[in-house]
């Protein structure tokens, strides 16, 4: 690995771990909060799709293949957000079980934030540069920061839910009214 | 509009024909208020008024005193040559600096200094893309982040 392969990576796990700039955080544990920590599969399946979904937008929109709008993309991103607070709501409403809409709506949120990436990741590069390598090693530094951040999130809800008693469904409830709240006023902040 | 924060710019840094010569690419709205404040100047206004003349010696000082190259320890004077609006859009300004005639040579340390907006934004990284062989081919890439006070970075020519 050279050193470059590894500056791109750092640039990619900054910006999604970027705590500044948590529009990417909070959807991930939007996602993920509806889910128990012993789900890990179904919670792998999730992180699998949102990947896949950012992944493809990514790599098009910096083979220019695609090209995306980056106001109307920042405003998109706190949407995906808030519509997946109203689908955890509704899902905690109706007490309806997991099935795989879950998972779509993480593949197409995902293209909408790989887009958001892309962006960043437009403004980095330059005409010249090895595109594969870099992109790749920016992709690869994106799913560390993704890893981790489902990771702490699973690892404090462990905690809170053995330790403290903390019910799922308050756990639920709670990431999904805060993120309700945060993406609003990303919207209205955004428009 | 509050976007996803970018604090960063972007810098691409080449050496041919004897001179290294650097483009760089700043948001310009990071770099008004710190113009303001660098020349003490409130009147600095990018997207309306643009680069005028008194806005244009304030940002060569400026760029000059935060972007320095050192060849083997001695400084390589940047000369400025210019500044402006990216044309498409005022979100991103452009300036374009390089050094004088100089015989670069195999095992040579250049030394880049890049604190740009380094006083005024805690969370700036600075990239900087390389092309040290003058074949238009950025394969080297440094990042300086303002958190871990990055001031320098030095590369070995091959």
């Amino acid at each position: 690995m050279n050193s470059q392969f590894i500056e791109f990576l750092k640039l990619g796990f900054g910006h999604i771990s970027d705590i500044n700039g948590y529009d990417h955080i909070l959807f991930i544990i939007t996602l993920c909060s509806v889910y128990h920590y012993t789900e890990w599969k179904k919670v792998t399946i999730l992180v699998t799709a949102f990947t896949i979904g950012h992944s493809i937008t990514l790599a098009l929109a910096a083979m220019k293949i695609i090209v995306s709008n980056a106001y109307l993309i920042e405003i998109l991103i706190p949407l995906t957000i808030f519509a997946t607070c109203l689908y955890n709501l509704f899902k905690i409403k109706t007490n309806r079980q997991h099935n795989s809409v879950s998972y779509f709506l993480a593949l197409g949120f995902g293209l909408i934030h790989g887009l958001g990436f892309s962006n960043f990741f437009n403004i980095i590069f330059g005409e010249n540069l090895q595109l594969g390598n870099t992109l790749l090693a920016f992709n690869i530094g994106l799913e560390i920061g993704q890893l981790l951040i489902v990771g702490l999130f699973f690892g404090l809800y462990l905690v809170a839910n053995k330790y403290f008693k903390v019910a799922p469904q308050v756990i639920t409830f709670g990431c999904t009214t805060i993120a309700l709240v945060l993406s609003s006023v990303m919207i209205i902040q955004r428009i | 509009m509050t976007m996803h924060p970018l604090k960063l710019s972007t810098s691409f840094l080449s050496i041919k024909n004897k001179k290294i010569e650097i483009t760089t690419r700043i948001f310009t709205d990071d770099l008004e208020p710190t113009l303001r404040e660098s020349c003490n100047r409130p009147s600095v206004d990018l997207v309306n008024i643009g680069y005028d003349r008194a806005t244009t010696d304030c940002a060569k000082k400026y760029l000059l005193k935060n972007l320095k190259i050192f060849v083997n320890g001695k400084e390589l004077p940047l000369l400025f040559k210019g500044i402006k609006l990216k044309e498409d859009d005022n979100i991103v300004t452009i300036v374009e600096l390089n050094t004088g005639h100089y015989h670069f040579k195999k095992g040579d340390k250049i030394t880049l200094k890049n604190t740009i907006m380094f006083d005024n934004i805690p969370e700036q990284k600075n990239v900087v893309n390389i092309d040290a062989k003058g074949t238009n081919s950025f394969d080297q890439t440094l990042v300086y982040e303002n958190s871990n006070n990055d001031v320098e970075k030095s590369i070995i020519l091959k």
